[in-house]
Protein backbone atom coordinates (compact mmCIF):
# COMPACT_ATOMS: atom_id res chain seq x y z
CA UNK A 1 0.00 0.00 0.00
CA UNK A 2 1.33 2.91 -1.21
CA UNK A 3 -0.60 5.66 0.42
CA UNK A 4 -3.60 6.36 2.70
CA UNK A 5 -6.17 7.02 -0.18
CA UNK A 6 -9.86 5.93 -0.72
CA UNK A 7 -8.29 4.11 -3.98
CA UNK A 8 -5.76 1.92 -1.93
CA UNK A 9 -8.07 1.26 0.88
CA UNK A 10 -11.40 0.72 -0.41
CA UNK A 11 -10.31 -2.76 -0.90
CA UNK A 12 -9.71 -3.68 2.21
CA UNK A 13 -13.37 -2.71 3.34
CA UNK A 14 -14.99 -4.60 0.90
CA UNK A 15 -12.80 -7.54 1.66
CA UNK A 16 -13.50 -7.43 5.76
CA UNK A 17 -17.73 -6.98 4.99
CA UNK A 18 -20.13 -9.68 4.76
CA UNK A 19 -23.03 -7.70 3.38
CA UNK A 20 -26.28 -9.76 3.80
CA UNK A 21 -29.13 -7.53 1.61
CA UNK A 22 -32.60 -6.29 3.36
CA UNK A 23 -35.41 -8.37 3.48
CA UNK A 24 -38.76 -7.23 2.22
CA UNK A 25 -40.21 -5.64 5.10
CA UNK A 26 -37.49 -3.79 5.55
CA UNK A 27 -36.83 -2.84 1.67
CA UNK A 28 -40.67 -1.50 2.62
CA UNK A 29 -39.39 0.22 5.42
CA UNK A 30 -37.16 2.60 3.55
CA UNK A 31 -33.92 0.30 3.39
CA UNK A 32 -31.70 0.58 -0.14
CA UNK A 33 -28.04 -0.43 -1.34
CA UNK A 34 -26.17 -0.93 -3.91
CA UNK A 35 -24.36 -4.05 -4.54
CA UNK A 36 -21.37 -2.53 -6.06
CA UNK A 37 -20.36 -1.24 -2.93
CA UNK A 38 -20.42 -4.04 -0.73
CA UNK A 39 -18.35 -7.28 0.32
CA UNK A 40 -20.28 -10.30 0.62
CA UNK A 41 -17.48 -12.78 1.46
CA UNK A 42 -15.46 -10.96 4.55
CA UNK A 43 -15.81 -11.50 8.70
CA UNK A 44 -17.55 -8.74 9.60
CA UNK A 45 -21.16 -8.98 9.27
CA UNK A 46 -23.19 -5.58 7.96
CA UNK A 47 -26.27 -5.75 7.59
CA UNK A 48 -30.11 -3.77 8.66
CA UNK A 49 -31.66 -4.34 11.59
CA UNK A 50 -35.52 -5.77 11.88
CA UNK A 51 -37.80 -2.65 10.94
CA UNK A 52 -41.18 -1.93 9.66
CA UNK A 53 -43.01 0.78 8.65
CA UNK A 54 -45.50 1.96 10.47
CA UNK A 55 -48.18 4.74 10.88
CA UNK A 56 -47.05 7.68 10.98
CA UNK A 57 -43.83 6.77 9.41
CA UNK A 58 -40.40 9.31 10.18
CA UNK A 59 -38.39 8.17 7.46
CA UNK A 60 -41.11 8.96 5.39
CA UNK A 61 -42.28 12.46 6.44
CA UNK A 62 -38.05 13.08 6.99
CA UNK A 63 -37.57 12.40 3.29
CA UNK A 64 -40.45 14.30 2.00
CA UNK A 65 -39.06 17.49 3.94
CA UNK A 66 -35.45 17.05 3.24
CA UNK A 67 -36.20 16.77 -0.27
CA UNK A 68 -38.31 19.85 -0.60
CA UNK A 69 -35.11 21.50 1.34
CA UNK A 70 -33.14 20.40 -1.34
CA UNK A 71 -31.21 17.22 0.30
CA UNK A 72 -32.19 14.11 -1.83
CA UNK A 73 -32.38 10.67 -0.81
CA UNK A 74 -28.77 8.53 -0.66
CA UNK A 75 -29.27 4.91 -1.46
CA UNK A 76 -25.77 3.99 -0.45
CA UNK A 77 -23.71 6.02 1.48
CA UNK A 78 -21.02 3.10 1.39
CA UNK A 79 -20.44 4.66 -1.96
CA UNK A 80 -18.20 7.03 -0.46
CA UNK A 81 -20.62 10.17 -1.16
CA UNK A 82 -22.24 10.25 1.65
CA UNK A 83 -24.49 13.82 1.01
CA UNK A 84 -28.33 12.73 1.85
CA UNK A 85 -31.02 10.95 3.99
CA UNK A 86 -30.29 7.40 4.30
CA UNK A 87 -31.94 4.61 6.10
CA UNK A 88 -28.32 2.89 7.14
CA UNK A 89 -27.19 -0.51 7.47
CA UNK A 90 -25.55 -1.19 11.07
CA UNK A 91 -22.47 -4.33 11.88
CA UNK A 92 -25.17 -7.04 13.05
CA UNK A 93 -25.64 -10.65 11.67
CA UNK A 94 -29.11 -11.55 10.07
CA UNK A 95 -29.97 -12.48 14.10
CA UNK A 96 -29.26 -8.82 14.70
CA UNK A 97 -26.72 -9.43 17.03
CA UNK A 98 -23.60 -6.88 16.67
CA UNK A 99 -20.65 -8.33 14.87
CA UNK A 100 -18.17 -6.98 16.99
CA UNK A 101 -13.76 -7.65 17.31
CA UNK A 102 -14.18 -11.21 18.85
CA UNK A 103 -17.60 -12.35 16.49
CA UNK A 104 -15.54 -11.21 13.25
CA UNK A 105 -11.82 -11.83 13.85
CA UNK A 106 -11.07 -13.83 17.54
CA UNK A 107 -13.63 -16.71 17.72
CA UNK A 108 -13.66 -18.28 14.26
CA UNK A 109 -9.63 -18.78 14.93
CA UNK A 110 -8.58 -18.73 18.49
CA UNK A 111 -7.71 -22.26 17.83
CA UNK A 112 -4.50 -21.18 16.05
CA UNK A 113 -1.33 -21.65 17.60
CA UNK A 114 0.26 -18.40 17.36
CA UNK A 115 -2.84 -16.88 18.61
CA UNK A 116 -2.75 -16.06 22.06
CA UNK A 117 -5.71 -13.54 23.83
CA UNK A 118 -4.98 -12.55 27.77
CA UNK A 119 -8.61 -11.01 29.02
CA UNK A 120 -8.37 -8.66 32.04
CA UNK A 121 -4.46 -8.18 31.29
CA UNK A 122 -3.87 -4.31 31.68
CA UNK A 123 -0.43 -3.08 30.16
CA UNK A 124 1.20 -0.52 31.89
CA UNK A 125 4.00 0.45 29.45
CA UNK A 126 6.67 -0.36 26.69
CA UNK A 127 9.86 -2.46 27.75
CA UNK A 128 12.82 -1.49 26.08
CA UNK A 129 15.73 -3.28 24.88
CA UNK A 130 18.45 -1.59 26.83
CA UNK A 131 16.65 -0.34 29.72
CA UNK A 132 19.49 -0.34 31.95
CA UNK A 133 21.81 1.14 29.00
CA UNK A 134 20.14 3.98 28.34
CA UNK A 135 21.13 3.91 24.20
CA UNK A 136 20.30 6.73 21.83
CA UNK A 137 16.66 7.19 20.36
CA UNK A 138 18.12 5.34 17.17
CA UNK A 139 19.10 2.19 18.64
CA UNK A 140 16.24 1.68 20.97
CA UNK A 141 13.40 -1.15 19.86
CA UNK A 142 10.50 -2.53 22.05
CA UNK A 143 11.02 -6.05 23.38
CA UNK A 144 7.89 -6.44 24.86
CA UNK A 145 5.20 -5.10 27.19
CA UNK A 146 4.99 -4.63 31.31
CA UNK A 147 1.50 -5.89 32.08
CA UNK A 148 -1.16 -6.20 35.39
CA UNK A 149 -3.98 -9.20 36.07
CA UNK A 150 -5.47 -9.87 38.99
CA UNK A 151 -3.61 -13.25 38.74
CA UNK A 152 -0.23 -12.05 39.83
CA UNK A 153 0.97 -10.14 42.65
CA UNK A 154 3.17 -8.35 41.05
CA UNK A 155 3.29 -6.73 37.41
CA UNK A 156 5.37 -8.97 35.05
CA UNK A 157 6.33 -8.54 31.60
CA UNK A 158 5.30 -10.26 28.17
CA UNK A 159 8.40 -10.63 25.70
CA UNK A 160 8.03 -9.49 22.27
CA UNK A 161 10.18 -11.68 19.47
CA UNK A 162 10.12 -9.75 16.69
CA UNK A 163 7.61 -6.98 17.04
CA UNK A 164 5.30 -4.66 19.74
CA UNK A 165 2.41 -3.32 17.74
CA UNK A 166 0.57 -0.67 19.99
CA UNK A 167 -3.02 -0.05 19.42
CA UNK A 168 -4.62 0.58 21.88
CA UNK A 169 -7.22 3.40 20.37
CA UNK A 170 -7.34 7.21 20.59
CA UNK A 171 -7.08 7.74 24.37
CA UNK A 172 -4.72 5.13 25.35
CA UNK A 173 -2.17 4.18 22.97
CA UNK A 174 -0.62 8.03 23.72
CA UNK A 175 -1.31 7.03 27.52
CA UNK A 176 1.44 4.47 26.92
CA UNK A 177 3.31 5.97 24.66
CA UNK A 178 3.63 8.67 27.59
CA UNK A 179 4.59 6.05 30.43
CA UNK A 180 7.08 3.92 28.24
CA UNK A 181 8.94 7.58 28.16
CA UNK A 182 7.65 8.51 24.85
CA UNK A 183 6.37 11.83 24.53
CA UNK A 184 6.98 15.44 24.62
CA UNK A 185 9.16 16.41 27.83
CA UNK A 186 9.02 19.50 28.69
CA UNK A 187 6.25 22.47 28.02
CA UNK A 188 5.76 25.96 28.67
CA UNK A 189 2.20 26.51 29.79
CA UNK A 190 1.82 27.32 33.24
CA UNK A 191 -0.78 24.69 34.19
CA UNK A 192 -3.56 26.62 36.47
CA UNK A 193 -4.83 23.41 37.89
CA UNK A 194 -2.76 21.13 40.24
CA UNK A 195 -2.10 17.83 38.97
CA UNK B 1 -14.56 31.74 20.87
CA UNK B 2 -15.58 29.34 23.33
CA UNK B 3 -12.47 27.69 25.38
CA UNK B 4 -12.83 24.76 27.43
CA UNK B 5 -10.89 22.93 30.03
CA UNK B 6 -7.17 22.40 29.09
CA UNK B 7 -4.72 20.28 31.23
CA UNK B 8 -0.87 20.30 31.20
CA UNK B 9 1.31 17.69 32.00
CA UNK B 10 5.12 16.31 31.21
CA UNK B 11 7.05 13.43 31.45
CA UNK B 12 9.37 14.71 33.93
CA UNK B 13 6.88 16.16 35.81
CA UNK B 14 5.86 12.69 36.64
CA UNK B 15 9.17 11.43 36.78
CA UNK B 16 9.26 8.83 33.76
CA UNK B 17 12.64 9.19 31.91
CA UNK B 18 12.61 10.09 28.29
CA UNK B 19 13.39 7.63 25.93
CA UNK B 20 12.39 9.44 22.80
CA UNK B 21 11.65 12.65 22.49
CA UNK B 22 8.36 13.04 20.11
CA UNK B 23 6.20 15.90 20.65
CA UNK B 24 3.33 15.31 18.52
CA UNK B 25 2.72 12.12 21.18
CA UNK B 26 -1.13 12.92 22.40
CA UNK B 27 -1.61 15.83 19.77
CA UNK B 28 -4.06 17.17 16.99
CA UNK B 29 -7.24 15.29 18.71
CA UNK B 30 -9.83 15.67 16.17
CA UNK B 31 -13.03 15.15 18.00
CA UNK B 32 -16.60 16.20 16.69
CA UNK B 33 -18.57 18.32 18.75
CA UNK B 34 -22.54 16.95 19.18
CA UNK B 35 -25.32 19.08 20.47
CA UNK B 36 -28.73 17.68 20.96
CA UNK B 37 -32.17 19.16 20.18
CA UNK B 38 -35.72 17.27 21.13
CA UNK B 39 -39.17 17.96 19.69
CA UNK B 40 -42.46 16.44 20.48
CA UNK B 41 -44.71 15.50 18.03
CA UNK B 42 -48.59 15.71 17.90
CA UNK B 43 -49.60 12.37 16.78
CA UNK B 44 -47.91 8.83 17.54
CA UNK B 45 -45.03 8.05 15.16
CA UNK B 46 -43.07 4.98 14.06
CA UNK B 47 -40.24 4.68 12.47
CA UNK B 48 -36.20 3.78 13.07
CA UNK B 49 -32.90 5.33 13.08
CA UNK B 50 -31.86 7.68 10.05
CA UNK B 51 -28.95 10.01 9.61
CA UNK B 52 -28.55 12.66 6.97
CA UNK B 53 -25.38 14.37 5.86
CA UNK B 54 -25.29 17.98 4.78
CA UNK B 55 -22.77 19.58 2.85
CA UNK B 56 -21.85 23.33 4.33
CA UNK B 57 -23.54 25.07 0.93
CA UNK B 58 -26.63 22.84 2.28
CA UNK B 59 -26.73 24.42 5.89
CA UNK B 60 -25.87 27.91 5.19
CA UNK B 61 -28.03 28.34 1.64
CA UNK B 62 -27.14 32.06 0.43
CA UNK B 63 -24.93 32.69 3.18
CA UNK B 64 -22.52 30.36 1.94
CA UNK B 65 -19.87 32.54 0.14
CA UNK B 66 -20.37 34.97 3.09
CA UNK B 67 -19.47 32.66 5.52
CA UNK B 68 -16.77 30.73 3.29
CA UNK B 69 -14.72 34.55 2.98
CA UNK B 70 -14.66 34.89 6.97
CA UNK B 71 -13.67 31.44 7.37
CA UNK B 72 -10.96 31.29 4.96
CA UNK B 73 -9.85 35.21 6.97
CA UNK B 74 -9.52 33.58 10.12
CA UNK B 75 -7.19 30.64 9.03
CA UNK B 76 -3.73 32.25 10.21
CA UNK B 77 -5.16 32.92 13.39
CA UNK B 78 -6.71 29.37 13.80
CA UNK B 79 -3.19 27.94 12.85
CA UNK B 80 -1.59 30.48 14.98
CA UNK B 81 -3.79 29.24 18.02
CA UNK B 82 -3.38 25.54 17.15
CA UNK B 83 -0.10 25.84 16.90
CA UNK B 84 0.28 27.39 20.29
CA UNK B 85 -1.57 24.95 22.04
CA UNK B 86 0.40 21.89 20.78
CA UNK B 87 3.26 22.31 22.88
CA UNK B 88 5.60 21.95 20.15
CA UNK B 89 3.79 19.54 18.11
CA UNK B 90 2.76 21.29 15.37
CA UNK B 91 4.05 24.51 13.30
CA UNK B 92 2.01 26.96 12.35
CA UNK B 93 2.65 27.02 8.78
CA UNK B 94 1.62 23.46 8.64
CA UNK B 95 -1.26 23.70 10.18
CA UNK B 96 -2.11 26.70 7.84
CA UNK B 97 -1.69 24.08 5.16
CA UNK B 98 -3.47 21.74 6.66
CA UNK B 99 -6.97 24.42 7.42
CA UNK B 100 -6.70 25.19 3.67
CA UNK B 101 -6.76 21.72 2.61
CA UNK B 102 -9.81 21.29 5.37
CA UNK B 103 -11.42 25.09 4.00
CA UNK B 104 -10.94 23.72 0.27
CA UNK B 105 -13.18 20.26 1.24
CA UNK B 106 -15.79 22.19 3.53
CA UNK B 107 -16.34 24.94 1.07
CA UNK B 108 -14.95 24.00 -2.72
CA UNK B 109 -15.24 20.19 -2.75
CA UNK B 110 -18.28 20.88 -0.54
CA UNK B 111 -17.71 17.66 1.32
CA UNK B 112 -20.51 16.74 3.93
CA UNK B 113 -19.67 19.03 7.23
CA UNK B 114 -22.57 18.33 9.26
CA UNK B 115 -24.50 14.94 10.35
CA UNK B 116 -28.18 14.81 11.70
CA UNK B 117 -28.93 11.70 13.37
CA UNK B 118 -32.91 11.58 14.08
CA UNK B 119 -33.79 9.18 16.99
CA UNK B 120 -37.69 8.40 17.56
CA UNK B 121 -37.37 8.31 21.19
CA UNK B 122 -40.40 7.34 21.87
CA UNK B 123 -44.36 7.40 19.83
CA UNK B 124 -44.05 11.59 21.00
CA UNK B 125 -40.31 12.49 20.72
CA UNK B 126 -38.01 13.44 18.48
CA UNK B 127 -34.71 13.88 19.21
CA UNK B 128 -31.62 14.49 16.93
CA UNK B 129 -28.44 15.14 17.58
CA UNK B 130 -26.03 17.22 15.20
CA UNK B 131 -22.50 16.68 14.98
CA UNK B 132 -20.01 18.99 13.26
CA UNK B 133 -18.00 16.66 10.97
CA UNK B 134 -14.85 18.81 10.51
CA UNK B 135 -13.83 21.35 13.23
CA UNK B 136 -10.61 23.09 12.86
CA UNK B 137 -9.86 22.36 16.70
CA UNK B 138 -7.46 20.21 17.62
CA UNK B 139 -7.07 18.52 21.15
CA UNK B 140 -4.96 16.09 22.81
CA UNK B 141 -4.99 13.24 25.30
CA UNK B 142 -2.48 13.00 27.87
CA UNK B 143 -1.90 11.07 31.11
CA UNK B 144 -2.85 12.56 34.71
CA UNK B 145 -0.02 10.73 36.60
CA UNK B 146 2.75 8.10 36.24
CA UNK B 147 -0.12 5.34 37.63
CA UNK B 148 -1.28 3.09 34.48
CA UNK B 149 -4.56 2.54 35.89
CA UNK B 150 -5.32 6.25 35.90
CA UNK B 151 -7.21 7.81 32.79
CA UNK B 152 -5.95 9.94 30.58
CA UNK B 153 -7.40 13.75 30.52
CA UNK B 154 -8.87 13.87 27.34
CA UNK B 155 -9.24 17.47 25.83
CA UNK B 156 -11.35 17.86 23.34
CA UNK B 157 -10.99 21.95 22.82
CA UNK B 158 -14.74 21.61 21.82
CA UNK B 159 -15.38 25.04 20.12
CA UNK B 160 -12.16 26.28 20.13
CA UNK B 161 -12.65 28.40 16.69
CA UNK B 162 -15.12 29.92 15.40
CA UNK B 163 -16.21 27.55 12.41
CA UNK B 164 -17.06 24.88 15.39
CA UNK B 165 -19.89 27.19 16.66
CA UNK B 166 -20.87 28.31 13.23
CA UNK B 167 -21.76 24.86 12.01
CA UNK B 168 -23.47 24.14 15.05
CA UNK B 169 -25.55 27.32 15.17
CA UNK B 170 -26.03 26.57 11.52
CA UNK B 171 -27.47 23.01 12.06
CA UNK B 172 -29.75 23.98 14.60
CA UNK B 173 -31.59 26.49 12.79
CA UNK B 174 -31.31 24.45 9.73
CA UNK B 175 -33.37 21.60 12.14
CA UNK B 176 -35.88 24.17 13.46
CA UNK B 177 -36.35 25.14 9.51
CA UNK B 178 -37.11 21.70 9.04
CA UNK B 179 -39.37 20.78 11.88
CA UNK B 180 -41.69 23.33 10.06
CA UNK B 181 -41.07 22.13 6.43
CA UNK B 182 -42.95 19.66 4.51
CA UNK B 183 -44.65 16.52 5.75
CA UNK B 184 -42.98 16.88 9.65
CA UNK B 185 -44.71 20.45 9.90
CA UNK B 186 -47.79 18.53 10.43
CA UNK B 187 -46.53 15.67 12.55
CA UNK B 188 -44.17 18.39 15.26
CA UNK B 189 -45.39 20.24 18.04
CA UNK B 190 -42.86 21.91 20.52
CA UNK B 191 -39.16 22.06 20.54
CA UNK B 192 -38.33 21.32 24.55
CA UNK B 193 -34.75 21.61 24.14
CA UNK B 194 -33.01 24.00 23.95
CA UNK B 195 -37.29 25.40 23.48
CA UNK B 196 -37.56 28.65 22.63
CA UNK B 197 -37.01 29.83 26.58
CA UNK B 198 -33.75 28.59 26.51
CA UNK B 199 -32.82 29.84 22.63
CA UNK B 200 -35.58 31.90 21.59
CA UNK B 201 -37.07 31.01 17.69
CA UNK B 202 -35.49 33.66 16.31
CA UNK B 203 -32.00 33.79 18.37
CA UNK B 204 -29.34 35.50 17.56
CA UNK B 205 -25.51 33.90 17.16
CA UNK B 206 -24.71 35.25 20.53
CA UNK B 207 -28.28 33.46 21.83
CA UNK B 208 -27.38 30.56 20.35
CA UNK B 209 -23.26 30.45 21.24
CA UNK B 210 -24.67 30.40 24.66
CA UNK B 211 -26.34 27.51 24.63
CA UNK B 212 -23.47 25.67 22.47
CA UNK B 213 -20.99 27.19 25.51
CA UNK B 214 -22.94 25.51 28.19
CA UNK B 215 -23.09 21.76 26.37
CA UNK B 216 -19.15 22.26 25.78
CA UNK B 217 -18.46 22.86 29.51
CA UNK B 218 -20.87 20.31 30.30
CA UNK B 219 -19.07 17.15 28.65
CA UNK B 220 -16.52 16.39 31.30
CA UNK B 221 -13.09 16.72 30.76
CA UNK B 222 -12.49 12.56 31.10
CA UNK B 223 -14.26 11.08 28.02
CA UNK B 224 -15.75 7.33 28.45
CA UNK B 225 -17.40 7.07 24.76
CA UNK B 226 -20.13 5.17 24.63
CA UNK B 227 -20.08 3.10 21.23
CA UNK B 228 -24.34 2.34 21.22
CA UNK B 229 -24.78 6.21 21.26
CA UNK B 230 -22.55 7.13 17.95
CA UNK B 231 -23.28 3.78 15.85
Amino acid sequence: MDEWSWESIYPYYLKSEGFYAPNQTEVDAGATFVPEYHGLLGPVSVGFRPVSKGWNDLTTAINQTLRVMGLPWNSDMNSGHMRGFSLHPYTVDPDDIRSDAARAYYWPYKTRSNLHLKLNTFVNRLVWSDDDRGDSEENIRSTGVEVQDSEHAKPYIIHARREVILAAGTMRSPAILELSGVGNPRFAIICPWKL
Amino acid sequence: MIRCANQCRTLEKHGIPVRIDLAGVGENLQEQLKTVMVASTRIPVTGTRTVAFASAEDIFGPSTKFVAESIRSQLPQYARTAAQESNGAMEEEDLLKLYEIQHDLIFSEKVPAAEFVFLRQDAHTLQTGCWGLLPFARGNVHISSSEPLAQPIVNPNYGMFEWDVQIQIGMSRFLRRMLRTGELKSIMGIETQPGFEAVPEDASDEEWERWIGEICKSIPANLDYVLSDIM
